[in-house]
This record gives structure tokens, C-alpha cells and sequence, in this order.
């Protein structure tokens, strides 16, 4: 089968800069042993301190290596899929050893135990609540109900007081606001207001920004106290707004699937200062990590949330600039954006078609404003526009598509989309949030390119 | 401000009149919510206000777009090339850059467009010169978006003898590079015109511009041009007083050259195979206005720095003439306290008049063991480098070969000799190298990698062996004795020479 994707793509796997370049280095064959691939696995031994076992599983992706490193995936793993697109005749087609059919074995067990618990999960819930998790949820609910309440006396006062007074508020303004909704067991609002705090700095229309977020917020706790006149999938948006969150088998049972082909059009990591655990155990640095999947025969944007703490990899990667037909599992709410890959089928391929995207920036803002209108809390949107023209002018950055119409992009340079692009229209995907765009990726002559 | 903002901004607690509309279809929306406090109002007003501007955006119009890049006459280079390029271009094997840019330029291929920002991102100049042939339409097309990177306008395209289409628009009103570049080919096709191309703007021109354009002088100098250079000795601007003077006694027949010929000849008399060196007591203004400078670097002599002067701008075979001596009895009969001044001063004649014989006499005794760093700021190793690039290297090479090897003045030489090495060279370098590594003995006391000179020819090897030898290098391998303390040096050293050398393989077998 041979795996159809690029270099880029797999060095974008690399956790950071060294790990590709050792990655890069391991990868001739000098090193290895053993090497060979299925229609299911890659694997390899390479001989380094130590000999070290490297397996891949093909259909997500997963690398697994007996090496010490901590870092995720290792450059073994790296190395091993270099090796394998760069010359696929180093890795043959053959049985695999006892090693990788027992790691796979192992997998598919884990996958199906995972099934299982689905099913049982929903029964579960069927079979109705225990006493003490209704009290437990009762208990909660109060709790959130009288923070609210707190906190809409709050937003009261500011704007008693006037905005204005904000700007000379020291950072702990916001914290200590946060903290309160942080034991009132609302972490959602609590990561917003600390996500306020950089606004009054931020630009000269900062008053502007900055009462459109305490308005919306205001909206949010409103919506919640009409939670019964609200529709069933718009409820949930306003309970996982506020932070209650959803398990997994919830996600299950209540969201959506959709199977489609998706692109793995770009990704972003943001690093945010998390205190959801409490004051007391200390604050620690968080990274979110938010891929952009476009289905391609639903039009459907699939926005994959990771975290990870104090430096820890991200559990899953995603090889960006690729393609693969699979399930992806939304949350639930009104105008579903959260997914996760729940069941992939077939490879990952490189992205080579059209992206499945607006023709005209009108057509996106439209696309905005009919997902606003179901779910008005949406910050982020997938945008993927065919055949738009970068254009740098006094210093400032759009793109502009073939009406003239022009999107703003982030601050910076984007020296290598327009070097990319030659001043011709080209298919551009990117991350808007509402003022300006970050460019994720860009196709041109059928390969896509990441940013 | 809208009204809505201003009201939260003061707060409504300080207004006389409080504003809680948008005058937007929101407020037919929040009529439906009356009965809340004021400031409730206000905030819900508001949050609605924010989505109903997010939901409407309005867009903006860019009604011009520029002209996107022309087609590409060259093809792009493979994907591996890219990949090597673009570690390259990130500082890993940088020095194999140059050679992997020369061999796309005579395979006519290009940087893929997603390289183009890191190469014209490039600050060395010698690179630079090597982009320009490889940037493609993209490049040059996406250079004029950013001022840093207008190095590539101030190159025009190739072709020495034609002028461009649009010259006269370029020299009115292009960068000071593309003037300098346009004037200097027009020197060639019509050298007449240039002189009055730059007569015509010279004095509203800047100094600095001037000192530039002057330069251009060194293309097509005749006779004709010395009126225009005998002038600019009186400019007002000392950065181009200093330009003229070297062109000027390039011009055999001009009034400079006599003037230098006969200071330097009551300077120097030849007297029965000696020379008689009377130097000048006083510095006159008249050598001063043809640019001898005054005042001399540290730790040399006022009389010798004028002299030294004096003597570079004198064409040396002057001195055969009029002594009837050849350049090394010349050099031979320097009276020993001014030695040093006068080499140097014959150097940089030889250098600026481009005297082959001269050169060749010279250099054999810079790498003579009578040799000594002169008065000037360079180093033997500077000048023996500069003088090298005139040297045939057959001559260099032998010259290495009969240092011994593992010595100091032969590693020195050996960092000096052109790249790439001869067939005949690199053979004998690595069976040389092959011998060292098969002796060395990391167990001896006081062995340390840093000062064995054989590990400090490594990195220049890397660049200079002929791909000829790539696989007379590469296998069987090069060992040293595993197992030891102290040979880590040693092993990293071998290990990056062998990724060098196979990164350049690879190159030309990519670039084909």
C-alpha cells in the first residue's frame, strides 16, 4: 500500500525542531533492522543506545517505540516513516514479527472494550441515575445557580461604574473574579474572564471589544436562567459554556457522527495560564492545542480540542495536510463544532483536490452569521476559501477573492503564502475569530502547503 | 465611540441621559426583555449588539490586486534538493550552500516559491550572488514586496554588455545598486556616455551615491576618463576623494601617475643591485591631495607609511626598468629596515595593476620563512589568501605538499588553497588522512584533539574534496579506535566530514 504522505507531513508530527532533525537523520536505512509493513502496521528495529522497537499503526497513525524518550513521537518513530516514503523498498511488504501482531492484537481488544463500555454506558444512563450522583448534580447546580447570581452583580457594577476604571485594574482583578466562578464550579466562565484580562491593553477600541465580551457573558448567564425556554441542543451549549463537562460516552450518546473524508487542514497552539484546579494547587501552564478538520463531501468543520499540561505531549497527532475518511463524533449543542476522530477508515493520503470551501468571503461571512444565529457564543471558525489572492498593502495583510472582497489577516509577515501563491488565486484555509485571519494552509498545483 | 460604548465607559451611575440602544435591529430584539434593571439592559444590549455585528461583518474592498509573478522559464528543483536547501538555509551544513546554489545554476533549476523568504532573507553577500541565478520570476516577483530584500533589484539580469529596455527610467529613478550596476555595464558598451550620464547628476547627487557611481570607473578606465577622476581628488566628500586615486594611476599617461612615479622615484634609487631609500621629512600637500593618508596604523613609522603608500600606486615594472633587475633581485635588495614597507607597498601594486610576474615573485616570499607580518592589518595567512587567487593551484597544491604534514604552516596552507582540490590533491590528502587517523593514539598523555592540526583540515576537506573521491571516503569508512575516552572529538569531527560529503553526493546526484 506505501503510505501516501508527504515529508512536510510527517515532520510536522515531530514534537519540536530536534526531534525532526533526528528524525531526518534516522532516516536512510543504515540503522534499521527488521524493517517491513502491512496493510496495517510499519515497523522497524533501529539500533541506537539501545535496539529500540518502533511500530506504527497505519489507520491513526499511532506511533509506539520501546525507546526511553519522553518526547512524542520519538525521532525513532519519525525516522521510521521518513524512511518509509522517502524509499518504500527499504520497508517490504511481510508478516509481521510477534511484537507488532501482538501490539495490534492489543489495540483492537482496547478499541472494542471502548465499544463495549459505549453501549453500556447509555444503558446506564437509561437505567436512570444513582441517589447520590443526583445529589451530587443537585448540589452543583445550586452552586453555579448562586455564582451566577454573584457574578451578574458583578458585570452590574462595572458598567455602574464605567469601563474605564478597568484600565488601571491590576491582573488580579479578573482572577479573583475567576476564582470565585472557579468554586462555583463554573470553570468555563472562569477561563473567559481570565481571557478578558488582556483586553484593555490589547488595542484602542479595547472599551468596544471589551463590553461585547461582558455583554455576551451577560447573554450566557441569561440563557441559562431561561435554560427550560431554550432549545434541547442549544442547552447543551450553554451548560459546556459554563464548564460543565461532557465524558466521553456522553459525547457518545448524545452527539453527532458524521462520516465523511476529512482534511486535516491546519492547527494552532495557544498556551493559557490554567488555575481550573483550584488557587491552591499552584497555576500551571496549559497548552490547547485546536486542529481544523473540513469535511469534504459535507462542507461539515470539525474543530479537535487537545490539552496538555506542564509540558506533557498531546495524546493524539494529527498529520496535518492530510486526508482520511472517517467518523468524527461532535458534541453536542446547536451548531456542533467540537468532534473528535471516533473511527477512522482507510489511510491517511495527502490532501491533493480543491478544498471544499466558500467562493467568496460574502459566502463565509454568511456562513458565519447562520452559525452565530443557532449558537451565538461561537469565538473560532474554520475558513476555507477557493481561490483567494494574498495581497500585502501598506504593511497590512489580506486575502481577496475573486469579487474583490478582501479578508484581514493576522499581524505579521505571511511572506510564504504570497511567495507560495505568485499573485495568482489559490485555495487558502485559515482560523478566523472574528477580526483577523491565521492562515493554516494553502494549495497550490494540487499540494498543499502548510503555513 | 457609540453611544452604548461611551455609557459603559463612564459609567452609568455618572450619566444624565443613558443610552441602552444600538440603533440596529437589536433593539427591536431587547424591546421584548424590558423590565430589567438599567445596567442589565445595557449588557444584554450590548452582548447582542456584539453578535449582531460579528453575524453582519462588514467586508472590505480591495479593488487592485498587483501583477501576479510571470511564468517561470526555469523548472524547480526535486523535493529532496528543497529539503536539503531549506536545512541549509536554517544553518545546518550552511557551508555547502554555495555549491549546492552553482550546481542548480548550471543545471538551470530554481528554489521551490516556499524556500523564497528564507533565501532572500540571506545577509552574506557571496551567497546573494549566488541566489540571484536560482530566485526564478517568483523570486525576483516577490523581492519587490519587501525593502530588505531589494539586493535582488539592485542586481540587474544577467548579460554584461546589454543595457536593459528601461535604462534611462533605471538610472533616474532606481536604487543606488541598479544605478551603479547600469553604469557600469553602459561603461562598456559607451564609455562616453556614461561620463556624461553621471556629469550631468554629479552634483545633486549624495556623496555617498557619488563614492558608488565613481567606483564604476574600474570598467573600460582610459585616458579619456582622468579629466572627470583628476576632479573628484578635490571633491568635498572624503569617501570619493578616496575612490579616484587608485583609477587614476591605473591610466598609464595620466598626470597622476607621473606625479606618484617620480615622488616614488626620489624615494627609491637603484644603485648597483641595491636600492637607496631617501624618505620624505614632511608630508606635502600635494601628496596628500592624491591621497596619501597622514597618519599610519599603530606601530608604524610616519616616513615608511607615506612611502608604503607612494609605492602602491607605482606600476612595479617600473622598478625593473629603471634598475635592470627582476622582481625577486628587486625584492632581495630591499634594505632590511624598510622591508616590510616596501613589500607591502609592491604588494598592493602588484595587486592593483594585476602584475602576474610580480604576484608570483611575491607570493613565493610572503610563504617564505623570512617572511614576517608587515606594517599593513592583514595577516601572512590574509595576504598569502589574497595573493593565492592569482597563483596557479597546481603551484599552491605543490607548495602544501612539501610542508609537513600535520604542521601548522601546512594546515594553514591547506585552508588557503582553492576549492575544489585537484584530482591529483585530494587523493594524496586522504591518504594522508587515512594514515593520521590509523596512528593516532588517544591513550598517549596529553593528546588532545584541539591541537592536532589534521582535525582542524576536517571542515575545510568537507567542501574542497573532488566528488571524484566521495566514495573512496565513504568506504570502507573512516575508523578511528573505538572504545577510548578522548576520541569523542575526533568521532563527531569524522561523522559531520562523512554527512558533508554525502549531502554533496547527493546533490549531484539530485541536481543532474
Amino acid at each position: 500500500m506505501g503510505i501516501s504522505l508527504t515529508t512536510d507531513q510527517i515532520l510536522a508530527l515531530a514534537p519540536d525542531a530536534s526531534s525532526a532533525a533526528a528524525g531526518k537523520k534516522l532516516a536512510n536505512a543504515k540503522p534499521w533492522g527488521n524493517l517491513g509493513q502491512n496493510s496495517e502496521a510499519l515497523w522497524g528495529e533501529c539500533q541506537g543506545s539501545a535496539l529500540y522497537q518502533v511500530k506504527i499503526d497505519l489507520s491513526s497513525m499511532t506511533i509506539q517505540c520501546s525507546c526511553p524518550s519522553r518526547k512524542f513521537p520519538c525521532k525513532h518513530g519519525l525516522g521510521l516513516l521518513l524512511l518509509a516514503v522517502a524509499t518504500p523498498s527499504a520497508a517490504p511488504i511481510s508478516e509481521p514479527p510477534e511484537w507488532v501482531t501482538a501490539w495490534l492484537a492489543k489495540r483492537q481488544a482496547a478499541s472494542k472494550r471502548r465499544e463495549t463500555n459505549e453501549t453500556s454506558a447509555t444503558t446506564k444512563t437509561n437505567s436512570g441515575p444513582s441517589t447520590s450522583w443526583a445529589k451530587r448534580a443537585e448540589k452543583r447546580r445550586e452552586l453555579v445557580a448562586q455564582g451566577l447570581e454573584r457574578l451578574d452583580l458583578w458585570l452590574s457594577d462595572l458598567v455602574r461604574n464605567g469601563l474605564a476604571s478597568v484600565e488601571s485594574q491590576p491582573a488580579t482583578f479578573w482572577e479573583q473574579q475567576a476564582a470565585q466562578m472557579i468554586d462555583a464550579q463554573a470553570p468555563g466562565i472562569a477561563a473567559w474572564l481570565r481571557s478578558m484580562a488582556g483586553i484593555p491593553i490589547s488595542s484602542s477600541r479595547w472599551p468596544e471589544k471589551l463590553l461585547g465580551q461582558l455583554g455576551r457573558l451577560a447573554l450566557l448567564t441569561e440563557a441559562y436562567r431561561q435554560g427550560e425556554h431554550l432549545e434541547a441542543a442549544l442547552q447543551e451549549d450553554v451548560r459546556q459554556l459554563i464548564g460543565w463537562t461532557l465524558d466521553q460516552d456522553e459525547v457518545a450518546a448524545r452527539g453527532e457522527r458524521i462520516t465523511d473524508d476529512w482534511l486535516i487542514l491546519g492547527q494552532v497552539t495557544d498556551e493559557e495560564e490554567d488555575g481550573s484546579r483550584g488557587p491552591k494547587a499552584g497555576k500551571q501552564r496549559v497548552r490547547m492545542q485546536r486542529t481544523w478538520l473540513l469535511g469534504t463531501q459535507t462542507g461539515r468543520a470539525a474543530l479537535v480540542l487537545q490539552f496538555s499540561a506542564a509540558g506533557a505531549p498531546f495524546p493524539e497527532v494529527y498529520p496535518l495536510g492530510a486526508c482520511q475518511v472517517a467518523d468524527v463524533l461532535f458534541w453536542p449543542g446547536a451548531c456542533p463544532q467540537r468532534g473528535r476522530i471516533e473511527k477512522r477508515h482507510g489511510a491517511w493520503r495527502a490532501i491533493q483536490e480543491p478544498l471544499p470551501g466558500a467562493a467568496t468571503v460574502d459566502a463565509f461571512f454568511a456562513g458565519v452569521a447562520a452559525a452565530l444565529a443557532r449558537q451565538p457564543w461561537l469565538e473560532r471558525f474554520l475558513c476555507a476559501l477557493q481561490q483567494v489572492v494574498p495581497v500585502c498593502s501598506n504593511d497590512r495583510w489580506y486575502i481577496r477573492d475573486t469579487s474583490g472582497t478582501a479578508l484581514p489577516l493576522t499581524r505579521g509577515n505571511h511572506w510564504k503564502l504570497l511567495a507560495l501563491s505568485g499573485g495568482t488565486a489559490v485555495d487558502c484555509a485559515g482560523e478566523w475569530d472574528g477580526e483577523t485571519l491565521l492562515p493554516l494552509g494553502v494549495l497550490v498545483d494540487g499540494t498543499y502547503h502548510l503555513l | 465611540m457609540d453611544a452604548l460604548v461611551t455609557t459603559a465607559f463612564v459609567g452609568t451611575a455618572r450619566q444624565v441621559s443613558n443610552a441602552t440602544t444600538t440603533g440596529t435591529p437589536v433593539d427591536t430584539l431587547l424591546a421584548k426583555h424590558q423590565g430589567n434593571e438599567m445596567e442589565r439592559g445595557l449588557l444584554l444590549a450590548a452582548g447582542a449588539w456584539a453578535v449582531y455585528r460579528q453575524a453582519g461583518q462588514v467586508t472590505e474592498h480591495l479593488p487592485t490586486v498587483r501583477e501576479p509573478a510571470a511564468p517561470e522559464t526555469l523548472c524547480t528543483c526535486s523535493l529532496q534538493v528543497a529539503k536539503l536547501l531549506e536545512s541549509m538555509f536554517a544553518g545546518e551544513h550552511k557551508e555547502l550552500l554555495l555549491e549546492a546554489l552553482e550546481r542548480m545554476r548550471q543545471a538551470s533549476l530554481r528554489l521551490p516559491p516556499s524556500l523564497l523568504p528564507a533565501a532572500l532573507d540571506v545577509q552574506s553577500t557571496e551567497i546573494r550572488a549566488g541566489l540571484i541565478a536560482v530566485l526564478g520570476e517568483r523570486g525576483r516577483w516577490l523581492s519587490r514586496f519587501n525593502p530588505a530584500w531589494s539586493w535582488v533589484v539592485d542586481t540587474l539580469p544577467a548579460g554584461e554588455d546589454t543595457l536593459p529596455a528601461d535604462a534611462e527610467t533605471t538610472w533616474q529613478e532606481g536604487t543606488t545598486g541598479q544605478r551603479r550596476e547600469l553604469l557600469r555595464r553602459l561603461r562598456n558598451v559607451n564609455p562616453a556616455q556614461a561620463r556624461e550620464w553621471l556629469a550631468a547628476v554629479w552634483k545633486q547627487e549624495k556623496a555617498d551615491v557619488r563614492a558608488e557611481l565613481l567606483k564604476t570607473f574600474d570598467v573600460g578606465l582610459a585616458a579619456e576618463d582622468e579629466e572627470f577622476l583628476e576632479k573628484a581628488l578635490d571633491d568635498r566628500a572624503a569617501s570619493v576623494r578616496a575612490v579616484a586615486p587608485p583609477l587614476l594611476a591605473r591610466i598609464p599617461v595620466s598626470a597622476f601617475t607621473e606625479r606618484m612615479r617620480s615622488r616614488a622615484d626620489a624615494l627609491l634609487i637603484p644603485a648597483a643591485k641595491k636600492l637607496k631609500v631617501t624618505l620624505a621629512e614632511t608630508l606635502a600637500k600635494d601628496w596628500q591631495r592624491d591621497g596619501i593618508e597622514a597618519k599610519p596604523p599603530q606601530g608604524v613609522g610616519e616616513q615608511a607609511w607615506w612611502m608604503m603608500q607612494v609605492l602602491a600606486y607605482v606600476h612595479p615594472a617600473h622598478w625593473e626598468e629603471r634598475s635592470g633587475l627582476s622582481p625577486e633581485q628587486l625584492i632581495a635588495a630591499c634594505p632590511k629596515d624598510w622591508k616590510e614597507a616596501m613589500l607591502e607597498g609592491w604588494s598592493r601594486a602588484a595587486l592593483l595593476h594585476q602584475s602576474a610576474s610580480w604576484m608570483m615573485s611575491l607570493w613565493q616570499w610572503w610563504c617564505s620563512p623570512k617572511a614576517s607580518a608587515s606594517s599593513s592589518s592583514l595577516s601572512l595567512a590574509e595576504i598569502r589568501e589574497v595573493f593565492g587567487k592569482y597563483i596557479p593551484q597546481a603551484l599552491l597544491e605543490a607548495r602544501v605538499l612539501e610542508l609537513e604534514s600535520g604542521s601548522e604552516a601546512w594546515s594553514e596552507a591547506l585552508a588557503e588553497l582553492p576549492m575544489p582540490w585537484s584530482l591529483d590533491f585530494g587523493g594524496k590528502y586522504l591518504q594522508q588522512l587515512r594514515r593520521h587517523l590509523h596512528s593516532l593514539d588517544f591513550t598517549r598523555r596529553n593528546y588532545n584533539s584541539y591541537y592536532d592540526n589534521w582535525y582542524h583540515t576536517l571542515n575545510r576537506a568537507a567542501l574542497a574534496l573532488p566528488p571524484a573521491y566521495f566514495a573512496a571516503t565513504l568506504e570502507p569508512p573512516l575508523l578511528i579506535k573505538q572504545n577510548e575516552e578522548n576520541n569523542t572529538n575526533w568521532q563527531e569531527a569524522l561523522n559531520t566530514f562523512t554527512e558533508a560529503l554525502r549531502i554533496r553526493q547527493r546533490l549531484i546526484e539530485e541536481i543532474a
